[in-house]
């Protein structure tokens, strides 16, 4: 089942002489349960390409669909919701609140949303994830890596369609950063999530079922074709 | 009007009726005693004037009677307001100057305060206590949505009564119940699908152990053509092939039919890796492989000791069918709080960049032709089982350096189902 759709997305930056092609004329879909990475040099439009599909940026032209809905076409007040509900985001600096404990931080996006949070689902969510004994601790007292796991399990919390990380491993050393991608592969897999998730190293391009490589502003999918 | 038809909104509807009804008689009742209080407090004012002109002028008793009673003209009320505006008894006059009128308005307030305070907070009340129960109904059934969507699949939402919640209750029931069948019938088709792959390899079996009979007894004539015996070499291969196609293909038929429940209990993975290994001996000491296994103690996990050997085995032999002769083969595994990972590692051949994303697909063949034996089964069934496990694999290849796929099984998960067991 397709998740996500782009069509012909496009973004430039500036005008005239400082015009910056960012992204050219990308087009592609995505089905549920996929782990996609995209890799590819700094500058070459990978974050460009994640921002468009979180509706984070708007693009010079083309469209986004994500679970069939055209996401441009939103209004600013309905589009966030509709982020807040179909997207999960893990970023590079985890982004945590430092005020609030793991547990707290989890539970921010239903909150957010006036959901009551669904305590089995979250407190399996946290074992799957290795963080069982440091619900109550705050952000200040983890890892790198335990921090970026809360970050993950705050992203799935709200089983979004789709969850977009960008370079999840970028502050973590090697070690750590293993950890961290295969724990959200399988958390991915578990709760038969969609991923896409850039990265800089091309050995984690191994654990996708789909890879993406961004240069210049063009998308083509390694070994793929079938788009 | 089909919003009666919900009980709840009929109820608050008839509910603030009533209120407003009530209100409005209140209002009516409010009035009259209104104008009862007015007339006794011009009464009052009436006797204190009367009283104090009778005390000055007692021969004016009769006078003042008749000024009460008497109808008065429009002259009268004129000379009557010259002569007392003079004195300042006029409009502009302040409330608090005139005792009755005075008594009269803050008695009217305190009505007035009651009679809008009270109806609302009853009106605000039923109205909250509504919404309430209308929400606390929907909240029950995004929760049962979601448990439903979790795979509880027997979960209804409370559908008996009227009413449109009720009614949308009963509609998610019929895709609940829809999907479920649809669940069903793919699961039957799966399971469909494996009996007929297992009736097709029983009936294949008996012309394949013929035809490899056959090819068996031709060897033995020991014919002295080298193409002959070039052949029969191939036919054994494909053959066993073939045979071994079978026997893979049912298995994953099984795996995906969804009937194989695991058999797991705790089982030291080194002796798993150890007992796949021993199977390619002959083989890769043939082809003058070199092997080696690397561990770091013993890791015990909860597993299906058959399949996860099936696994295991597939990934080896995928190894050993991909190298060639002097090349090595590694298997470690290694054990983290979070995670387990065996991997196994090969300096063979490579996989190209365009079918690295493809090989876990059944039939896979690779776009560049060799002449293996593969039967493009083996990574599928080696995925399906680690998948089966809460894991997964993934691989690493350098075209033409070698190979490196990795098994990952969560720690954590089974760790907590030992826990539960306890």
């Amino acid at each position: 089942m397709e998740i996500l759709r782009t069509e012909n997305l496009s973004k430039t930056y500036g005008k005239g002489q400082t015009r910056v092609e960012a992204l050219k004329d990308v087009s592609f879909s995505v089905s549920k349960g996929e782990f996609v990475s995209i890799v590819g040099p700094s500058g070459s439009g990978k974050t460009t390409l994640l921002n468009l599909i979180g509706a984070l940026d708007t693009p010079s032209s083309g469209k986004v669909f994500l679970d069939g809905r055209d996401v441009f076409t939103m209004d600013e007040e309905a589009l966030a919701v509709f982020r807040r509900r179909n997207i999960g985001f893990v970023f590079q600096a985890y982004n945590l609140v430092p005020e609030l404990n793991v547990e707290e931080n989890i539970f921010l996006p239903l909150l957010l949303d006036y959901k009551k949070p669904d305590k089995e689902y979250t407190d399996e969510l946290l074992h799957t994830l290795g963080l069982s004994d440091r619900k109550y601790h705050l952000p200040g007292q983890l890892s790198g890596g335990q921090q970026q796991r809360v970050a993950i399990a705050r992203a799935l919390v709200n089983r979004p369609a789709i969850i977009l990380a960008d370079e999840p491993t970028g502050n973590l050393d090697s070690k750590n950063s293993r950890d961290v991608i295969d724990l959200m592969r399988l958390s991915v897999d578990r709760y038969k999530q969609t991923l896409i998730m850039i990265t800089h190293n091309e050995n984690y391009a191994a654990f996708a079922d789909r890879v993406f490589r961004v240069e210049d502003g063009v998308v083509t999918e390694l070994g793929g074709g079938s788009w | 009007m089909s919003i009666f038809v919900n009980k709840r909104a009929k109820g608050l509807i008839i509910f603030l009726g009533l209120v407003l009804l009530l209100e409005a008689a209140l209002i009516q009742i409010i009035a009259y005693a209104n104008a009862v209080w007015f007339k006794n407090l011009m009464i009052e004012h009436d006797y204190e004037i009367a009283g104090y002109l009778s005390h000055r002028h007692p021969e004016l008793a009769y006078e003042i009677q008749e000024a009460f009673a008497a109808d008065k003209t429009l002259e009268q009320l004129k000379t009557g307001k010259a002569l007392l505006e003079q004195s300042g008894y006029k409009d502009s006059i302040g409330l608090y100057l005139m005792p009755q009128v005075n008594r009269f308005y803050r008695g009217n307030m305190l009505i007035g305060i009651a009679l809008s305070i009270l109806p609302s907070l009853v009106v605000l009340l039923a109205t909250y206590r509504y919404l309430k129960g209308h929400y606390e109904d929907i909240d029950r059934y995004s929760t049962g949505i979601m448990g439903i969507m979790d795979g509880k699949i027997p979960i209804r939402l409370e559908d008996k009564g009227e009413g449109s919640l009720a009614k949308l209750a009963a509609s998610v029931n019929m895709v609940t119940a829809s999907l479920h069948a649809h669940v069903e019938r793919e699961k039957q088709n799966r399971i469909f699908l494996k009996d007929v792959l297992t009736n097709v390899s029983h009936q294949l079996k008996t012309p394949l152990s013929a035809l490899a009979m056959y090819a068996e007894i031709m060897r033995g004539e020991e014919p002295e053509s080298e193409v002959i015996n070039e052949f029969l070499d191939k036919s054994e291969n494909e053959l066993k092939r073939m045979q071994n196609l079978i026997v893979n293909l049912l298995k994953l038929a099984k795996l995906d039919a969804g009937i194989i429940e695991l058999n797991k209990s705790n089982h030291v993975l080194n002796d798993i890796i150890e007992r796949a290994v021993e199977s390619f001996e002959t083989r890769m000491s043939r082809e003058r492989k070199t092997f080696e296994v690397n561990a770091k103690g013993e890791v015990i996990y909860p597993c299906d000791r058959e399949w996860m050997l099936e696994a295991l085995g597939n990934l080896i032999k995928n190894a050993v069918e991909h190298t060639t002769e002097g090349d090595s083969i590694g298997v470690s595994i290694e054990e983290t709080p979070l995670l387990i990972r065996i991997t196994v590692e090969d300096n063979g051949e490579g996989i190209h960049p365009d079918d690295i994303n493809h090989i876990f697909k059944r039939f896979y063949r690779s776009k560049f032709p060799q002449d293996k034996q593969g039967t493009g089964v083996g990574l599928t069934l080696a995925k399906t089982i680690i998948e089966m496990h809460g894991g997964f694999i993934s691989v690493e290849s350098i075209w033409g350096k070698g190979t490196k796929f990795t098994i990952h099984l969560p720690n954590l998960q089974n760790r907590k189902a030992e826990f539960m067991l306890e």
